[in-house]
């Protein structure tokens, strides 16, 4: 039962969880699933869309509604377009994307970045 | 969670280099430096939760971070360790390192360990030490090579040697360091495996 939350979002009105423009995007997911389960090639190219015209936000949040929707094909979708995109990108290409900042103290962070300096070489560019 | 490292199981260094014991001995502590700020941490910080910025970013749950996390690689998982606080904790969780580890170790079918000298290691301990240059303490012109290492089968292992390692280790590696000298290490999930430790 891949949406037995969608009716209890359907029946609760004060819903922060799942915005109008995320449930269009996720729920005709299953069905776009279904008909190119078979071709992988068209799943990626739909990833290669969803990276291009997707704001990171809208990323984050799509992953977080599929979550509260229980809907784990969804959910392992976007985190997998979440995990290419951020795939062999600089730690600070990472922190835009989440908008985040680094809340480690001076120190800490020198350390970290001496102890992972193996990890910082061939980077992709922006 | 029972913990690995019971003492009237560990044996003593004796047989180690200096340097070798170094390596060990620097990475085990620094984990357990960890361990203890995590903790801390952990006290003082709440819940990972979805509450929306002002910016519109939302951010992210713990599960949610080891879900992405664990479909990157792993020069990307470094990374993460050194983006903020919270991806540091989640990046170091065990079960990410299980499988980088063990794809890491190609099983030789070799049987070559030391009988007086045996760890317990998180995965994530256990695969730096088989590889210094991730450690970072080291430049790569302190190594003449990476050390040697090859995994064993658990069962082959206690049927051997270390009838108790059977039940625990999820698996043994052997890794020896360019001098020659051997340490046999039992890995098993480290206690960063789950966020409620």
């Amino acid at each position: 039962m891949k949406f037995c939350t969608v009716k209890q979002y359907f029946d609760d009105e004060n819903n922060n969880n799942v915005t109008n423009g995320i449930a269009t995007t996720v729920i005709p997911l299953p069905n776009k699933h279904l008909k190119i389960k078979a071709n992988n090639k068209e799943m990626e190219q739909y990833e290669q869309e969803l990276l291009r015209n997707v704001m990171p936000q809208e990323l984050t949040k799509l992953i977080l509604a599929a979550n509260y929707l229980n809907f784990k094909e969804a959910l392992d979708f976007f985190c997998r377009t979440v995990a290419n995109a951020i795939q062999n990108k600089s730690v600070d290409y990472v922190r835009k994307f989440f908008g985040l900042e680094s809340d480690f103290e001076p120190g800490e962070e020198e350390k970290l970045c001496k102890e992972f300096a193996w990890s910082f070489e061939g980077v992709d560019e922006d | 969670m029972r913990s690995p490292k019971d003492p009237s199981k560990v044996l003593s260094f004796v047989k180690m280099s200096p340097r070798g014991r170094e390596l060990v001995e620097n990475e085990e502590q620094d984990e357990n430096k960890k361990m203890k700020s995590i903790v801390v941490e952990e006290q003082e910080q709440e819940e990972g939760s979805e509450s929306e910025s002002e910016t519109g970013f939302v951010d992210l749950d713990q599960d949610t971070l080891l879900n992405v996390l664990k479909r990157v690689d792993l020069v990307t998982l470094g990374r993460a360790e050194c983006v903020n606080k919270l991806w540091s904790k989640v990046a170091r969780d065990d079960r990410l390192w299980e499988p980088i580890a063990t794809r890491f170790w190609a099983s030789t079918g070799r049987l070559e360990v030391s009988k007086d000298y045996l760890r317990w290691m998180s995965f994530r301990q256990a695969f730096r030490a088989s590889n210094p240059r991730y450690l970072g303490y080291y430049t790569a012109s302190d190594f003449n090579s990476i050390p040697d290492f090859f995994s064993i089968d658990p069962q082959v292992f206690s049927s051997q040697i270390r009838p108790w390692v059977q039940n625990i280790a999820k698996s043994v590696v052997s890794i020896r360091y360019p001098d020659g000298h051997i340490i046999t290490v039992a890995v098993d999930l480290g206690r960063f495996a789950g966020f409620d430790d």
